[in-house]
């Protein structure tokens, strides 16, 4: 009952805190509004694929090799990509490497690697979609083959069996300026949440309330459970605000799963949260604290795409920009919307809450220790 | 019966003792004063019955539970007005009470008439909705204290309650604190002011370097100081003229000291010797503007332990 009383408390505030309310919601939308209309040459609605080329080798059973086959001629019929047979391996690495190829595919015996390069990200990203549809239908007529070998005559000899479902990957779309910034927006700004989370620490000791809290027979679990549920819920609503905007007002892409996208988004709320409250306690200076963080989001931000995206930048810069979590959050969010691609989905939810797992673990150290009180 | 036994309790930070082995015993229903100059050991003392730091050596108890062991049961036998004024400027009147009140389990109905009560006892229930914002200091004090009386505790841990208000806030304060303990409440109170000590408290530490150095009731602190009597003289200039040495010729005194224009002459009691403190001043042809023979205080208790004036 503590912690949520605590949670009460904290909503009263922070709704109550017109100003902050209004930068966070009002801020991204301008700046979506800006960035979209700003950059809007350098992004197309579509993506020219026939200028996208593929690297690949076959060394594997014949049956394989055939449908790889047609599903290259399927490819290269319905979206324009072409496919180079390269001579060996590390021929194809190097291409890859030199940005002379999108991907490269080996396929030996049974199985199928791609190599990607970041710089050709969406394209890369699509063809690495493609294939995996076509490894998984591959697998199951496999499977059916083995325990049934006359149906699988009867799918073979069916006319429409195709082993690429194009259709499905809304493959011909690449996000729009607007539809980019929509999303780079509200993850950006969901980085800010971290000042919601250290304000709220921060505030009780500036004002001697934990002081009083920490007297009252209230377990320093209630305490932060309290504060995290309270500022986190705020964030979401202010996060939500920006969404809903984007979505319905702005007619931005969100894709068709909106519940997997919102919950990447609430795993980096969780994570902002959660870094803004351990700042607060690990750094007993206010404006140090705030200069903490207020150096490391814009850099977070730009390595994570968000002003920018990252195939617009230099390889140093994508090299670098795995150690922003924005980025992962951004990349599944993007491969979730264009590729229905959900590889990085658990990645970046991973990061964001093991992030969030180690602030909560510091932040429940440092908090009530002697000098914060 | 003792509420509170602090049994040879020692901190340390560092190389520093804040509180050096000291024992105490504060008796259920009694105002109980801690006084002592700034690090003398006060504040840490308190934080230390309030669980909010921890104790290095030695033990407290609470109605007989120890705050080590028991630290949740403890706290909410107690309520602390801290010495900063700890409320929420955007949270109103009523609900800055609610909120600390809640974090002692009171619930629903109860808990908002348990801080309507508190916001009447500080006279503060017709600003029940007001955000303290706007409120004066004495306001923004007693709102401190509701927020620290509306769950009923047993002990209340008032540290410094009156720094820096206005003097009807501050009788408002006084008056507050006699009623609580008229009803049961036990008082734990530290205060600069030694006149608020002394009107308030039945018994009284006196703590310096983080040890007890007196303890006792009023009249036993000041007896510690009966045999001195103290003369003022504010003289108008030359106070270079005044030879301590002279001074301490005169029969019966034990001291001088002088500070600025003003010479305090300490003496035996029962020395009968004013007029020849005078006879010294006049003729040294020092025009005299002010003589005051003064009454053993605590203040003079505590100069007379600790050599330090309580505000030094």
């Amino acid at each position: 009952m503590n912690t949520l009383n605590i949670i009460i408390k904290e909503l009263k505030q922070l709704v109550r805190d017109k100003k902050s309310n209004a930068i966070m919601i009002l801020l991204p939308i301008v700046l979506i509004f800006i960035l979209s209309k700003a950059f809007s040459g350098n992004f197309g609605q579509t993506l020219k694929l026939g200028d996208v080329s593929v690297l690949y080798t076959m060394n594997a059973e014949e049956s394989l090799e055939q449908s790889f086959e047609m599903f290259m001629e399927t490819i290269n019929k319905e979206l324009g990509i072409q496919f180079v047979e390269a001579s060996k391996k590390k021929e194809g690495l190097k291409a890859v490497k030199d940005v002379k190829y999108a991907c490269y595919i080996m396929i030996e015996e049974n199985e199928i690697e791609i190599y990607k390069n970041e710089r050709y990200n969406f394209s890369a990203n699509l063809v690495e979609s493609m294939v995996r549809s076509f490894a998984k239908r591959y697998d199951a007529l496999n499977e059916i083959a083995k325990s049934n070998p006359q149906a699988i005559e009867a799918i073979l000899s069916d006319e429409t069996m195709n082993f690429t479902e194009i259709k499905s990957l809304d493959g011909k779309r690449s996000p729009s300026s607007l539809d980019y910034y929509a999303v780079t927006m509200l993850t950006l700004f969901l980085l800010y949440s971290s000042l919601t989370g250290y304000s709220s620490i921060k505030s009780e000791q500036y004002l001697r309330t934990q002081y009083r809290i920490f007297a009252s027979p209230v377990k320093k679990h209630e305490y932060l459970t309290g504060k995290i549920i309270g500022d986190l819920s705020i964030s979401l609503l202010q996060a939500m605000c920006v969404f809903i905007f984007g979505k319905y007002l702005l007619n931005a892409n969100w894709g068709s799963d909106i519940p997997t996208v919102l919950l990447v988004v609430l795993a980096e709320c969780i994570m902002t949260v959660s870094l803004g409250a351990c700042t607060a306690v690990l750094f007993q200076k206010g404006e140090t604290g705030i200069a903490v963080i207020n150096i490391a989001i814009p850099v977070m931000a730009f390595l994570g795409g968000g002003y920018v995206p990252l195939s617009q930048t230099g390889d140093a810069i994508n090299k670098l920009s795995v150690i922003s979590p924005l980025k992962w959050t951004n990349e599944a969010i993007f491969k979730v919307i264009y590729n229905n691609d959900y590889s990085s989905v658990p990645i970046a939810i991973g990061i964001s809450i093991g992030i969030a797992a180690i602030a909560i673990m510091l932040t429940a150290i440092k908090t009530g220790k002697e000098k914060s009180i | 019966m003792s509420i509170v036994r602090i049994e040879n309790v020692t901190k340390k930070y560092g190389n520093i003792v804040a509180v050096n082995d000291l024992s105490l015993s504060i008796e259920e229903g009694e105002i109980f004063g801690l006084l002592g100059p700034n690090g003398a050991g006060k504040s840490t003392l308190i934080n230390m019955i309030t669980s909010l730091i921890t104790i290095d050596e030695g033990n407290i108890y609470i109605k007989d539970a120890n705050t080590k062991s028991n630290a949740n049961l403890t706290k909410s036998f107690t309520g602390i007005v801290p010495q900063d004024i700890a409320i929420y400027e955007d949270l109103t009147c009523l609900e800055n009470v609610k909120f600390f009140a809640g974090l002692y389990g009171l619930r629903g109905k109860e808990l908002k008439s348990k801080a309507m009560e508190a916001l009447e006892f500080t006279g503060l229930a017709d600003k029940a909705k007001d955000f303290p914002k706007g409120f004066s200091g004495g306001m923004k004090r007693r709102l401190n204290i509701a927020c620290a009386i509306a769950h009923n505790p047993e002990i209340i841990i008032m540290d410094e309650p009156t720094v820096g208000i206005d003097p009807q806030s501050r009788n408002h304060i006084l008056q507050s604190v006699k009623e609580l303990n008229r009803r049961g409440c036990t008082v734990i109170y530290t205060s600069h002011y030694m006149e608020e000590v002394e009107e308030l408290c039945s018994r009284i530490a006196i703590i310096d370097y983080g040890k007890v150095i007196a303890l006792g009731t009023k009249q036993e602190l000041k007896s510690i100081v009966k045999h001195k009597n103290e003369v003022w003289v504010t003289v108008k200039n030359n106070i270079d003229k005044i030879v301590q040495e002279e001074l301490k010729e005169i029969p019966g005194v034990t001291d001088v000291e002088i500070y600025e224009n003003t010479v305090m002459v300490y003496s035996m009691h029962e020395s009968e010797n004013l007029e020849s403190i005078i006879a010294y001043f006049t003729s040294k042809g020092l025009g005299i503007l002010q003589i005051e023979s003064k009454v053993p205080d605590l203040e003079t208790v505590f100069l007379t332990l600790t050599g330090r004036k309580l505000r030094d």
